[in-house]
C-alpha cells in the first residue's frame, strides 16, 4: 500500500446548508467550497444514450472506462437509436408509420432549475435550487441520515426538524427571579441592538444623501430631476425593504427543517459516508439545541437573508448575475454559522479532527479516522478496524502518542493524567501503576485515544524485542511537512538498514555504547515505531508432530507411572501428542533428576493450549505469570514436537497493512 | 471539477505488494491452475455464479421489489405498479418524502438517482417523455429497482436499471407500451423480478419488436488492476472445462487468443511475449485486462535469488484440512517415492524467514529429501499468501546531494526489480553494482 498525497477518494468535496421555510421553496443557504460560474453555464445538452450495454466486455476494451460503466454509456454512441444494434431500434426505424400520428420525444431540460432569483449554477452540474429541492426531505424522513447518489456525486447529511425557540414568556411559571432580570438585560440588549441598526441605517441614508447631492450640484437641472425621482424611489424601496423585513422575521420564525450535507466523491468508502453523517448529525443536533434556547438558526437567517437581498439589490442595478458578486463569500463574512460550517469542512480536509463551537457555547468535536490518520501520515483505517484493533489490545501492551500537544482545553483528568505517564518503554499495566487509574478505566482511554488517532498500540520496548522493517511503503521516509526535523533521512535510512533482515532492540542500542548514545538510539527506535517504518516480530509456537528428520528417540526405559498420570490427567494435549511427550520426557529424565522433569512436564502441559500459534511467547509469559527463561527452557526441552514462528503480531498486522 | 476517472477505488499498487494485495473474502479467490494443472476446481457459490468468460458475481443482494412511479395528472407522483404485488415495497410515507428524487424536476431527468434510507436503496433513472397526445404533454416515469441497503454490491443494479428505463422509452416511443398497456407493463415487472433474481439475467420478448437483454454484470470487487512489471509470472486462476475450451477462447479477442495458451505459470510476461511474438506493451496490456476479469492472477518470477517469508497468513493453514490435503498433493515432487508429510511441509513453511536467499534455504533444508518440489512449495504458498517476496529497496545515502538519475531514483520507494526494469539491466547485476558502489543502503521489505 503506498499512501497518495492526498487521498483523493475519502476527501469531502463540499458542505452545504440548505433550509426550507414554512410554506415556502427549499432554499440552499450556504456551500463552501462554491466555485462560481459566471456568466451561469448552460446546461449541456445531455447526449442521448447508448442502450447497447455490453453485457459480455470484451478483453479488448479500456480497463479504465469500465470500471465507470455510466460514464461510459453516457458518452458512448450519438443516436438514440442506433447505438447497441439491439433488434427493435432499426426494425421500429424500417417500419411504416401512420405519420398523423405524434411520437413521444425524450425531453431534455435546456436550462438550469431556476425557482429564486439568487440560484446558482453548481460545478456538479445541478443548480443551488435543485440541491435545496433534493436535499430538503418531506416530514416523515426528518431526524434521519440521508445518502443520495445522483450520477457521480454522492450526498451524505442528516435532516433536522427545527424545535421552536421557547420565549421565555411562555415558561413564566417557571422562571425565577434572576432570569427574569436577565431577560430585562437581553431586551435592553434587544432594544439596543435595534437603536444601533437604526442609526447604521440612517446613516448609511445621509451618506447617500450627501453623494446625491454633491453630484447635484455639479449636474445639469434635467439630470437633477431624474436623480430626485430615484431619490424619492429610493426612500420608498427603502421604506419597502423595511417593511418587508419586519414581515420576513415573522416568517422566518417559521421554519421548518435544515440540513447540512457533504458533498463526496463516488467511490467514497462506506465508513468514510457513515462518519460523514454522523458529523452532519452532530452538527445538526447542536444548531437545533442553539436554536431552541437563542433563536441562533432564526437570527442566522436574517443575517444571510440581509447579505442575499443586498446582493440581489446590488446584481439588479447592476445588472449582473447575481453569481458575479460571490454570494456566499459575503455571507461567510458576516453569519457566524457559515463559518462555522467551514472551519469544520476545512479541518476535516487538513486534519480530519474537527473542534467548533455552535454559537460560541456548544462544543462539537468529531474526528474521520481515515483522514485524520492520513494527516498523521499513517494508512487510513475505518472505524470497524479499530474496534477489531481494540479488541485485540491486551494489558501488555503499551502506546506511543502520535502527537504531544492535546489539543482539548479541558481534558478530563485522567486522560491528562494518563498522557503524562505515557512512555513507550510502559505497558497499560504500568501506566495504571503509576497513576493509579485501573486498567480497565485506562483501556477505554487508550480505546478513546484510538478513535481519535492520538496513539500506536506497539508492545513496549524492550531489550529483547525483535524488529524488521515494516511491509508499509511510505514515501519519503522523511515527511517534510509532519515529521520532526530530529532525523535526517540518513540516519533513518541507516537504521532500516541495520534492521534488514532484522534485529533485537538490545543490538541496535547496543549497551557497549556511551549513555548519550544508546538514549538516541532509543528515541531513533521510537520514532521509526511511530511512523510504523519497522514492526515487531514475535515468536509463536505450533505443537506438531516431530520432522521426519529428527525422529525422536527410544526411551531406554519406560516413563514412570506417575508422570504418564500427570499427562494423561492433565487433557490439554491432543492425545495424538500424548506418546510424544512421554516419550520427550523420558528421555529427558535420563539426563537429569526426576524432580525438575517433573516441574518442566508440569509447566509444559499448562502451556500446551497455548503452543497453537495463536499466542507469542510475550503473551505466555504474561498469561503464566512466567519469566522468559523459564518458558524458553521447557520449549527447549519438547523442541522436537514445538515449530516455531516468526512474525507480526495482530496488532501490527491490523495497523500497517 | 473533473468527474473522477475511476468508480471504483483504485489502489496504487507496487510491483513487491503485488502479492499483498488484501482479498475482500478469502473464499473469493479462485483457485490457481499452476503449470496447466488446476488445483481446485471454482466453489458454487450461489446460483448466480457462472464460471469462466460469464464471470463470477458473489454477494449479490436480492432485489426486494420493483415499482414503477409516474407522474399522475390528477394525483401528482404515485407508485402505478410494484412487484411484489402483495408486499409494500416502501411505505406511502417514504415514497412522498423522495417523490422529488423518484420523479424529479427536468433538471434530473435522464440521471441515475440513488436514494438509500432506512432500510434499502432505492435505484432510478427518471425519464420525462414529451408528446402532445399526454394530458400534461409530459410523460414522466421511472422504474425503479429495490435493494436491501445492508450489501454495498448493489451498483451491479446501476447500469441494468437505466438499460431498462431506455428500454420502455424505445417501446413506449414504438406503441405506447407504458401508457396504452398497464397490464403488459406488470407482466414485464414480473418477469425481470424473477428472472433477476433466479439467475442475475433475462431475455424477455416483450413487443413484436423489442427484445429485453438484462444481465448484472460484475462490479470486479472494485479493485483497480496492479500495475503489471514484465518479470510478472501470470497463472490462470478459473478452471477450463476442456470441452468448451475451444468455445471460449474463440471468444475473446486475438490477442487473448493467442496468450491465454501460452500461460502456464513458469513463463513471465516478457517470456510469453517472445514466445508469441507480439510486442510486450501488449501483452502486458492484456494480462492487466486478464486480471482485471480475474481469470489471471500474477506471482512474482520464482528466482532462487529471492527472499521468501512466511506471513501471519499461514496460520489457518494449521487446521484447514481441504487446504492441506491440497497442499500436500501438489507440492509433492513429480516421480519421486517419499511423499510430503503434512508436519515436514509446515515446518518448511515457517522456516522460510527474512535474510535467507532460496537457493541458501534449499541448500539447508533440502526440500527435496521430504519429497517437496521447492518451486512448486513456493508457488502454492505464494498463490494462497502464506509467503510474501520480500524486495530490496535500495536508498542512496546523502540523497539530497546526489545528482546522479540513479541515486534520486533510490528514495527508499522503488525495489531494485522496477529501478532494474526501468534502467534495463538484470536485477542482480544492479544490486551487484549498487552494493560495490557503497553509497547505498538495502531495506528488505
Amino acid at each position: 500500500l503506498r499512501m497518495e498525497e492526498d487521498d483523493p477518494i475519502n476527501r469531502p468535496l463540499a458542505v452545504i446548508l440548505v433550509a426550507q421555510r414554512e410554506g415556502q421553496s427549499e432554499e440552499t443557504l450556504y456551500m463552501y467550497p462554491f466555485t462560481y460560474c459566471d456568466p451561469p453555464t448552460p446546461i449541456p445538452s445531455t447526449p442521448p444514450i447508448n442502450r447497447g450495454f455490453p453485457s459480455v466486455p470484451s478483453t479488448g476494451s479500456s480497463i479504465g472506462s469500465m470500471g465507470n460503466a455510466l460514464s461510459v454509456l453516457r458518452l458512448g454512441g450519438t443516436s438514440l437509436f442506433g447505438g447497441g444494434g439491439t433488434q427493435p431500434s432499426s426494425g421500429f426505424l424500417n417500419r411504416k408509420e401512420p405519420k398523423e400520428q405524434p411520437r413521444p420525444t425524450i425531453h431534455y431540460p435546456r436550462e438550469m432549475y431556476h425557482a429564486q432569483a439568487t440560484t446558482m449554477q453548481t460545478t456538479f452540474g445541478i443548480s443551488t435550487s435543485m440541491l435545496a429541492s433534493i436535499l430538503c426531505v418531506k416530514k416523515a424522513c426528518l431526524d434521519h441520515v440521508l445518502e443520495l447518489k445522483i450520477d457521480n456525486i454522492r450526498f451524505a447529511g442528516y435532516a433536522k426538524q427545527v424545535t421552536a425557540h421557547k420565549r421565555k414568556e411562555d415558561n413564566e411559571m417557571l422562571m425565577i427571579m434572576d432570569e427574569e432580570e436577565e431577560e430585562e438585560d437581553r431586551d435592553d440588549d434587544d432594544e439596543g441592538l435595534e437603536i444601533m441598526r437604526r442609526n447604521r441605517k440612517e446613516e448609511k441614508n445621509e451618506v447617500k444623501n450627501e453623494d446625491d447631492e454633491d453630484i447635484d450640484d455639479e449636474t445639469t437641472e434635467e439630470i437633477e430631476d431624474g436623480k430626485m425621482k430615484m431619490k424619492d424611489d429610493d426612500d420608498k424601496s427603502e421604506i419597502e425593504e423595511e417593511e418587508k423585513e419586519g414581515k420576513r422575521k415573522e416568517e422566518i420564525a417559521k421554519i421548518s427543517m435544515f440540513g447540512i450535507n457533504f458533498i463526496l466523491p463516488p467511490n467514497t468508502e462506506q465508513h468514510v459516508i457513515c462518519s460523514f453523517q454522523r458529523l452532519a448529525k452532530k452538527l445538526s443536533i447542536a444548531i437545533n439545541e442553539m436554536q431552541k434556547q437563542n433563536n441562533y438558526l432564526e437570527d442566522e437567517l436574517v443575517v444571510i437573508d440581509q447579505v442575499t437581498n443586498e446582493i440581489e439589490a446590488e446584481a439588479n442595478a447592476s445588472k449582473m448575475s447575481y453569481a458575479s458578486r460571490r454570494p456566499y463569500e459575503r455571507i461567510r463574512e458576516k453569519s457566524l454559522l457559515c463559518q462555522t460550517l467551514t472551519k469544520v469542512f476545512d479541518d476535516v480536509i487538513e486534519t480530519g479532527v474537527v473542534q467548533v463551537f455552535i454559537d460560541r457555547l456548544i462544543d462539537v468535536s468529531f474526528c474521520v479516522e481515515s483522514r485524520a490518520l492520513r494527516f498523521a501520515s499513517l494508512p487510513p483505517r475505518s472505524r470497524a478496524d479499530l474496534d477489531r484493533l481494540v479488541s485485540h489490545l491486551r494489558p501488555y501492551h503499551g502506546l506511543i502518542l502520535l502527537k504531544d500537544v492535546w489539543p482539548n482545553p479541558d481534558p478530563n483528568p485522567s486522560v491528562a493524567l494518563l498522557l503524562k505517564h505515557c512512555t513507550p518503554e510502559k505497558s497499560i499495566i504500568d501506566i495504571s501503576a503509576a497513576t493509579g487509574i485501573p486498567i480497565l478505566q485506562v483501556l477505554l482511554i487508550v480505546r478513546h485515544l484510538l478513535l481519535w488517532a492520538r496513539v500506536i498500540i506497539i508492545y513496549p520496548l524492550s531489550n529483547n524485542n525483535v524488529y524488521t522493517s515494516s511491509t508499509f511503503t511510505k514515501a519519503p521516509l522523511v515527511d517534510p511537512t509532519f515529521m520532526s526535523t530530529e532525523w535526517s533521512e540518513d540516519q533513518i535510512a541507516n537504521a532500516l538498514a541495520f534492521f534488514n533482515p532484522y534485529a533485537t532492540l538490545s543490538k541496535f542500542v547496543d549497551p557497549t555504547e556511551v549513555l548519550v548514545e544508546q538514549q538516541v538510539r532509543g528515541r531513533l527506535m521510537t520514532h521509526l515505531l511511530r511512523h510504523q517504518l519497522v514492526m515487531q516480530l514475535h515468536r509463536y509456537y505450533y505443537m506438531m508432530e516431530p520432522s521426519s528428520r529428527y525422529p525422536i528417540g527410544v526411551p531406554k526405559k519406560q516413563l514412570p507411572d506417575s508422570l504418564m498420570r500427570m499427562i494423561k490427567a492433565s487433557k490439554l494435549i491432543h492425545f495424538q501428542f500424548e506418546g510424544f511427550v512421554a516419550d520427550i520426557t523420558a528421555l529427558e529424565l535420563e539426563k537429569s533428576s526426576y524432580g525438575k522433569v517433573a516441574k518442566k512436564l508440569s509447566l509444559f502441559l499448562i502451556l500446551a493450549p497455548l503452543l497453537n500459534g495463536q499466542h507469542h511467547i510475550e503473551d505466555m509469559m504474561y498469561r503464566l505469570n512466567a519469566t522468559r527463561k523459564t518458558i524458553l527452557t521447557v520449549i527447549d526441552v519438547y523442541s522436537l514436537i514445538i515449530a516455531d514462528f516468526l512474525r507480526p503480531d495482530e496488532i501490527s498486522a491490523l495497523s500497517i497493512y | 471539477m473533473t468527474p473522477p476517472k475511476h468508480r471504483f477505488r483504485p489502489k496504487s499498487i507496487t510491483l513487491s505488494s503485488v502479492d499483498e494485495i488484501e482479498p475482500i473474502d478469502e473464499n473469493e479467490i479462485p483457485p490457481p491452475c499452476v503449470i496447466g494443472r488446476p488445483i481446485r476446481s471454482p466453489v458454487e457459490k450461489s446460483e448466480i455464479s457462472r464460471i469462466f468468460a460469464d464471470f463470477l458475481t458473489f454477494n449479490v443482494p436480492k432485489l426486494t421489489a420493483i415499482i414503477y412511479a409516474e407522474f399522475d395528472k390528477d394525483y401528482g407522483p404515485t407508485v402505478r405498479y410494484q412487484v411484489p404485488e402483495n408486499k409494500q415495497a416502501i411505505s406511502k410515507e417514504t415514497f412522498n418524502s423522495f417523490s422529488a428524487l423518484i420523479l424529479p424536476k427536468e433538471d434530473l431527468l435522464n440521471r441515475m438517482i440513488k436514494v438509500i434510507f432506512k432500510e434499502c436503496k432505492i435505484i432510478g433513472h427518471p425519464i420525462g417523455l414529451d408528446c402532445p397526445t399526454y394530458p400534461r404533454g409530459r410523460h414522466i416515469f421511472n422504474m425503479c429497482f429495490i435493494v436491501p441497503k445492508d450489501s454495498s454490491a448493489d451498483c451491479m443494479y446501476e447500469p441494468l436499471v437505466q438499460k431498462l428505463n431506455e428500454y420502455l422509452v424505445d417501446m413506449e416511443q414504438e406503441c405506447f407500451f407504458l401508457t396504452k398497456r398497464p397490464e403488459d407493463v406488470k407482466g414485464l415487472m414480473n418477469q425481470i423480478f424473477d428472472k433477476v433474481n433466479e439467475k442475475g439475467e433475462c431475455v424477455i420478448k416483450v413487443t413484436d419488436l423489442t427484445t429485453m437483454h438484462l444481465r448484472l454484470c460484475p462490479a470486479y470487487r472494485g479493485v483497480e488492476p496492479p500495475v503489471v512489471s514484465l518479470y510478472m509470472v501470470p497463472m490462470l486462476i478459473r478452471k477450463i472445462r476442456t470441452e468448451e475450451y475451444d468455445r471460449i477462447i474463440e471468444k475473446m479477442d486475438v490477442l487473448s487468443q493467442k496468450i491465454i495458451p501460452e500461460i502456464d505459470g513458469v513463463r513471465c510476461v516478457r517470456e510469453i511475449a517472445m514466445k508469441v511474438s507480439i510486442d510486450a506493451d501488449l501483452v502486458l496490456r492484456c494480462v492487466r485486462n486478464l486480471i482485471f476479469y480475474e481469470c489471471v492472477q500474477l506471482v512474482p518470477l520464482l528466482l532462487y535469488a529471492n527472499t521468501y517469508v512466511a506471513t501471519e497468513k499461514l496460520h489457518p493453514f494449521y487446521h484447514d484440512q481441504t487446504l492441506i490435503q491440497e497442499c500436500l498433493d501438489f507440492v509433492g515432487l513429480q516421480g519421486s517415492e517419499v511423499n510430503p508429510k503434512y508436519s515436514d511441509v509446515f515446518r518448511l513453511y515457517l522456516s522460510l524467514r527474512c535474510g535467507m536467499t532460496l537457493r541458501k534455504w534449499v541448500e539447508a533444508y533440502d526440500p527435496r529429501s521430504y519429497g517437496v518440489d521447492e518451486r512448486r512449495f513456493i508457488q502454492f504458498g505464494m498463490f494462497h499468501r502464506f509467503l510474501r517476496k520480500l524486495s530490496v529497496y535500495p536508498l542512496a545515502k546523502n540523497r539530497i546531494s546526489c545528482t546522479g538519475k540513479l541515486s534520486r531514483a533510490c528514495d527508499g520507494t522503488q525495489s531494485i526489480e522496477d529501478l532494474a526494469v526501468a534502467h534495463s539491466i538484470q536485477p542482480e547485476i544492479l544490486l551487484e553494482l549498487l552494493t560495490e558502489s557503497n553509497r547505498f543502503e538495502f531495506i528488505c521489505k
